[in-house]
């Protein structure tokens, strides 16, 4: 479709500026045509270069990106107005997204030939990962992130939450793919495309996670792991090889940013992240990285390790993947809620049975410790109460708790939270860290006294983000093992 | 209609009748299905979530078959439907349970062989 002028209407909007015309669509900010208040936010319109009847690819994406974004929500996708008819006048109108694309820190990077710091990837990367983990709850999968493709809100030191941009080949999981083909063949684009996506298979989340590893890879080395491989054959090299270690770029990357980076860009799926939740988790807290000899590595692999995966790749079978959301439920974030006074071994063990529960039978799933004290818990003055004493108080109960939890291997991680709100405080965390289940004692004691005053656990149930499970205290062990299943 | 040739054959069947035909249902096949144009020449085939609203535009044709009500062939009991707005152009196909046990004890009552009554509780 022809340029439209500031001034033309389309379908009732009426164009304020072309914002961008690239190869395949022409975006231009718009209003109402009949006066009408913007709806909350600024509209955006993208219009395809091609009309329908030029059957290329790039109408079928356009045709994907309509549907999906239809059915995306939350505030890590555009939200969307209208859509014209495809075979009349194709057309998305959206919102505007304020902000800077990912790109954006690229480009300084390379004018003032300094990369970002470590925890200006880190929060670039968490914004990035906890966005894509809002898709996949949503069935989807992005399967074209690129930093042209990822927005940036405006936030603190210029880093808000992440928006994904342009669904063209993004995979809905309950709706047929229109981009797929009885033989499959690589869609995506080639900097940034996962292994599998390689070899034609769609859907499955871990390709976003391994995408969002290339990205921060460029940002710590503004260097491209992979390159940008003109071949089919050059293509298929990351089934294989393993990239340049960044810290053999620049040694002044930290070892947990390096372990993150190289564990997202694992050729097998299975080696990397089993969510973006658990890579925002890391990115949120580096200190909470299990920094393994990926992480130490200053030189590439071997000649020798090269042949063994390339031989390992050639018999790599790839299986088509499960619905996401389905993926995602078998590697939960599980957070329990441990109380930090009164509390009975009774209460202590009940929890323990309750989380080994949560985890389950499942060796993705991660555990995070939490311990909400009182501000009033610590003092300025008296050593003896002084923050980090009571901090480090309280990690060593929750490690001594641990102990008793079937881990087999699973990550844990311990924090400590200082907040006057403890509901809030277990609120806002498990938010924040995409938390699959709280599990948090009942604390049914002395409610008879408390019936018009909702408890702590009554307040986190109704307010989570999740499911939450309150284990009752004071349990009858001794004859729980006699109940029939 | 078992896969998307079969799929593809009875497309061209319906497109003999009203060229602009763009969906057609199947029915007894006890399988829910859409059949649709990917990016090939073939219909592909999709197996679809219960629950989930499918856009189905008329520019593109469609085949369905919805499934049927008794004898599921995918080991849950549930009947099968599905549900076509065509103004929305969504195609939702769902599952209902119902009382298979009763249905089964009355397959049974009328003197009809044991193996129907046996694969409702069986779905399969």
């Amino acid at each position: 479709m022809k340029l439209l002028e500031p001034g033309e209407t389309l379908d009732g909007f009426v164009v304020k500026a072309n914002l961008h015309s690239g190869g395949m669509a022409h975006i231009y900010q718009v209003q109402y045509a009949n006066g009408a208040p913007d709806p909350g936010f600024r509209m955006a319109m993208k219009v395809p270069r091609m009309a329908t009847g030029d059957g290329a690819e790039n109408i079928v994406g356009f045709e994907v990106e309509a549907q999906i974004l239809q059915a995306l929500s939350g505030p890590h996708v555009p939200r969307f107005v209208a859509a014209g008819d495809l075979t009349r006048v194709p057309y998305l109108v959206m919102e505007y997204i304020e902000g800077r694309p990912l790109q954006h820190w690229l480009d300084v990077a390379r004018e003032t030939r300094t990369q970002p710091d470590a925890e200006t990837i880190a929060r670039l990367g968490e914004a990035v990962a906890s966005a894509a983990h809002s898709l996949h709850r949503q069935n989807v999968v992005h399967q074209d992130l690129k930093p042209a493709n990822v927005m940036i809100r405006p936030g603190k030191d210029g880093i808000g939450g992440g928006v994904l941009l342009d669904f063209g080949l993004s995979y809905h999981g309950h709706y047929p793919d229109l981009l797929a083909e009885e033989l499959r063949k690589a869609i995506g684009s080639p900097v940034w495309m996962a292994p599998e996506q390689v070899v034609g298979v769609r859907g499955d989340p871990r390709s976003d996670i391994f995408a969002i590893g290339v990205m921060l890879y460029e940002l710590a080395t503004g260097e491209l792991p992979f390159g940008e491989p003109q071949t089919a054959g050059g293509l298929r090299q990351r089934m294989w090889m393993q990239p340049k270690p960044p810290r053999a770029w620049r040694s002044e990357i930290p070892p947990w940013l390096q372990e993150v980076i190289l564990r997202c860009l694992e050729p097998e799926a299975a080696k990397r992240y089993p969510s973006a939740a658990h890579l925002a988790l890391d990115l949120a807290d580096p200190s909470l990285v299990k920094i393994g000899d990926r992480g130490h590595e200053m030189q590439g692999a071997s000649l020798g390790t090269h042949i063994k995966r390339w031989f390992k790749a050639a018999g790599m079978e790839y299986k088509p993947s499960p619905l996401p959301m389905e993926q995602i439920d078998q590697v939960p974030i599980v957070m329990v809620a441990l109380p930090y006074k009164d509390v009975t071994d009774a209460t202590l063990y009940s929890l323990r049975v309750a989380v080994n529960r949560a985890l389950g039978s499942r060796p993705g799933a991660r555990l995070a410790c939490v311990t909400v004290i009182s501000p009033s818990d610590t003092s300025s003055t008296d050593a003896e109460r002084s923050e980090s004493r009571v901090h480090s108080h309280h990690l060593e109960r929750q490690k001594q708790w641990v102990r008793g939890v079937d881990l087999e291997g699973r990550q844990v991680s311990h924090h400590v939270i200082e907040a006057g709100d403890v509901p809030g405080a277990i609120i806002e965390y498990a938010r924040g860290n995409h938390v699959t289940v709280i599990v948090m004692g009942a604390a049914t004691h002395g409610l008879k006294l408390q019936a018009f005053k909702p408890t702590i656990p009554i307040k986190v149930a109704m307010e989570a983000p999740c499911t939450v499970i309150l284990v009752k205290q004071e349990l009858p062990f001794a004859q729980l093992s006699e109940v029939p299943a | 209609m078992h896969d998307g040739r079969g799929a593809g054959e009875s497309l061209a069947a319906a497109t003999e009748i009203a060229a602009d035909i763009r969906h057609v249902f199947g029915g007894h096949v006890h399988r829910q299905m859409l059949y649709y144009q990917g990016q090939g020449r073939g219909l592909l085939e999709f197996v679809p979530t219960p629950g989930a609203a499918i856009p189905v535009p008329a520019h593109r044709r469609w085949v369905a078959t919805i499934g049927s009500v008794g004898q599921p062939r995918d080991g849950r009991q549930e009947a099968m439907y599905a549900l076509f707005d065509r103004d929305a152009a969504r195609l939702t196909f769902a599952r209902v349970a119902y009382d298979h046990a009763a249905a089964a004890a009355a397959i049974r009552a009328a003197g009809l062989p044991d193996f129907f009554a046996e694969r409702l509780s069986r779905g399969q």
